[in-house]
């Protein structure tokens, strides 16, 4: 039977259809324990700590959108053949990744139940343009449909539109992530934070995600031959990224270290040594997320498809975990007074949260593989 | 004690709280009034204010324990209604109070992370954000906020500092020192610290 934009797939989808129903399915522990106990007993979060795995996972996903978009554009609007890969499966992964974030977030906001999230659209028209929240709900609102508009235009082989999608998309992604980089940003009283370069390693960072996402799909995809020298190009640009996100990681804890700010020093202190975020910085952030795809793609010689496919799934851990850390280290500090010592907080993940983080990946396969039974991605001619 | 504040709120009042800093013994009335009139949760971190016991030393090298009341500052320059992106949060222009309406809070808690001083909680049965109102209610029926009226100490003075005759305008005139917490904010807070020569 064929669709107005593509041809069904056949039945072998069903299968990983079903499996991403079951990671779903995990979702509803927490979902469950939210509508029995509510959010502050199933989640970990505190008053001092009120931001926690559902903040993490949503700026997670949001961020592998970037870096799909991001790739994307570089085939679709810049027409570099290198990046022209699997098109509709990675405009598809966008959107997915999207959805997954919008449905962590969801299970975050208050009253998940009443819907008291719709009373930003009740509300939209108060226009507080200076809340960084109300402008990330009006730019991912908007970039949504765009990047269904992109897949519906490769599907339907409309090079041109697609080429306007892709950039408008791809522009309002950028937008869109450092918009929410900006919630964190624009708190003056948290100096990890209200930093120029963390707008910055947010976005680079994402990218990077985008690229090694990119890699782990031609890995799985079996097409590791007809890419091998878009594998070489993607393996060196997510180096270059790499190398990037290590040098603003490094100059940020030096810099931050002779900070005359005492928050932003004692916040520091976390980090390095025995202090409670050092082992996810260092273990996580750096070696596992940077240091070791770097080590593994030079060993490679950018050639080798298993190293940029181990890299790749590195590099989406690596980002996963300096979201983590950015977020939890921005609110473990705090102090009432000049006059008084600095009370570190506790954040412990819940079960609660880390069932829906995990239902929330299940999201993103769920709606992938729905789209893959459903259209042709197959090879984009554009 | 005598109501600082007039029967309904005027306009042009500038409502604020002035603490005489070594007053306060650290009784705790204030946080259980607190929590008894306004049906505060019963959970340890949902509070609207609270006495901090703050560790130090004297000039002898002894250690010392005073006591710090903090509340919501109610910041002429809130960064909580600035974050809020439905105007839950918000800041009466009348005296300055900042407030939030539970009917319009999503729960985003943008503003507890905005607000320096972690003057707000997440109220799971309003499922809003709370935080406290200098009684407003109590005001309206000229009444002082809860914590102000059952301070033995009369640590805890409130009243319009934009009236020279006002209480808390005569307590800033004659204090020996004058603070106000995180003032490097920009926030500038309408919750004053104290010292008097008594």
């Amino acid at each position: 039977m064929q669709n107005a934009v593509g041809f069904v797939r056949p039945k072998h989808n069903n299968i990983w259809l079903i499996l991403s129903c079951f990671i779903v399915l995990v979702g509803l522990y927490g979902v469950v324990q939210v509508f029995l106990h509510g959010q502050e007993e199933s989640y970990g979060i505190t008053r001092e700590v009120p931001w926690g795995l559902l903040i993490i996972g949503y700026s997670f996903f949001v961020g592998i959108t970037l870096g799909t978009a991001v790739v994307g554009a570089l085939a679709h609007v810049f027409k570099i053949d290198s990046f022209n890969i699997m098109s509709k499966k990675l405009a598809l992964v966008s959107v997915s990744s999207l959805i997954a974030g919008f449905f962590i977030i969801y299970w975050d906001l208050a009253g998940p139940y009443d819907l008291q999230v719709l009373r930003l659209v009740v509300y939209f028209a108060e226009f507080k343009i200076t809340s960084p929240i109300w402008w990330l709900v009006v730019l991912y609102a908007s970039e949504l449909p765009l990047l269904a508009f992109e897949v519906y235009f490769l599907l339907s082989q409309k090079e041109n539109s697609a080429f306007y999608a892709s950039l408008i998309g791809t522009s309002l992604s950028i937008v869109a992530y450092g918009t929410m980089a900006l919630v964190f940003d624009a708190n003056s009283s948290r100096p990890l934070w209200h930093t120029s370069s963390f707008a910055l390693f947010f976005i680079i960072s994402a990218i990077a995600g985008g690229f090694g996402v990119v890699l782990v799909m031609i890995f799985l995809n079996n097409v590791t031959q007809k890419y091998k020298k878009s594998i070489i190009v993607l393996s060196k640009t997510l180096f270059f990224l790499l190398t990037f996100m290590l040098v603003i990681d490094f100059w940020n804890v030096v810099i931050n270290s002779y900070s005359s700010d005492v928050l932003l020093g004692a916040t520091m202190r976390l980090f390095i040594g025995k202090g409670v975020l050092a082992y996810n910085f260092y273990f996580y952030e750096i070696i596992l997320g940077i240091i070791l795809p770097m080590f593994l793609l030079l060993v490679g010689r950018f050639k080798s498809s298993v190293l940029a496919f181990i890299s790749g799934i590195l590099t989406i851990v690596g980002l996963f975990f300096s979201r983590y850390d950015a977020v939890i280290g921005g609110q473990l500090l705090s102090r009432p007074s000049e006059s008084m010592k600095f009370v570190l907080h506790n954040y412990s993940v819940s079960a609660s949260e880390i069932s829906i983080f995990v239902g929330s990946i299940g999201v993103l396969f769920f709606v992938y593989f729905l789209g893959a039974k459903f259209f042709n991605l197959e090879e984009s001619t554009l | 004690m005598i109501s600082t504040v007039n029967q309904k709120s005027n306009k042009n009042q500038n409502l604020a709280m002035v603490i005489i800093g070594d007053r306060c013994i650290g009784c705790d009335a204030c946080y259980v009034a607190c929590k008894t009139d306004w049906d505060v949760p019963a959970l340890k971190e949902s509070y609207r204010t609270k006495v901090w016991e703050v560790e130090g030393e004297d000039n002898l090298g002894r250690p010392t324990i005073s006591f710090l009341p903090v509340l919501c500052n109610h910041c002429q320059n809130a960064p909580c209604v600035t974050v809020c992106p439905t105007g839950a949060s918000f800041q009466r222009e009348e005296d300055g109070i900042v407030l939030v309406n539970s009917d319009m809070c999503i729960g985003c808690k943008a503003c507890m992370i905005a607000c320096p001083y972690d003057a707000r909680y997440y109220d799971e049965q309003k499922k809003s954000v709370d935080k406290c109102t200098f009684c407003l209610p109590r005001l309206n029926n000229g009444l002082d906020p809860a914590c102000v009226a059952t301070c033995v100490g009369g640590s805890r003075n409130f009243g319009d500092i934009s009236d020279s005759e006002s209480s808390v305008s005569k307590l800033l005139e004659n204090a020996t020192s004058i603070s106000r917490l995180k003032e490097d904010e920009g926030t500038l807070p309408n919750v004053y610290y104290i010292t008097v020569n008594d």
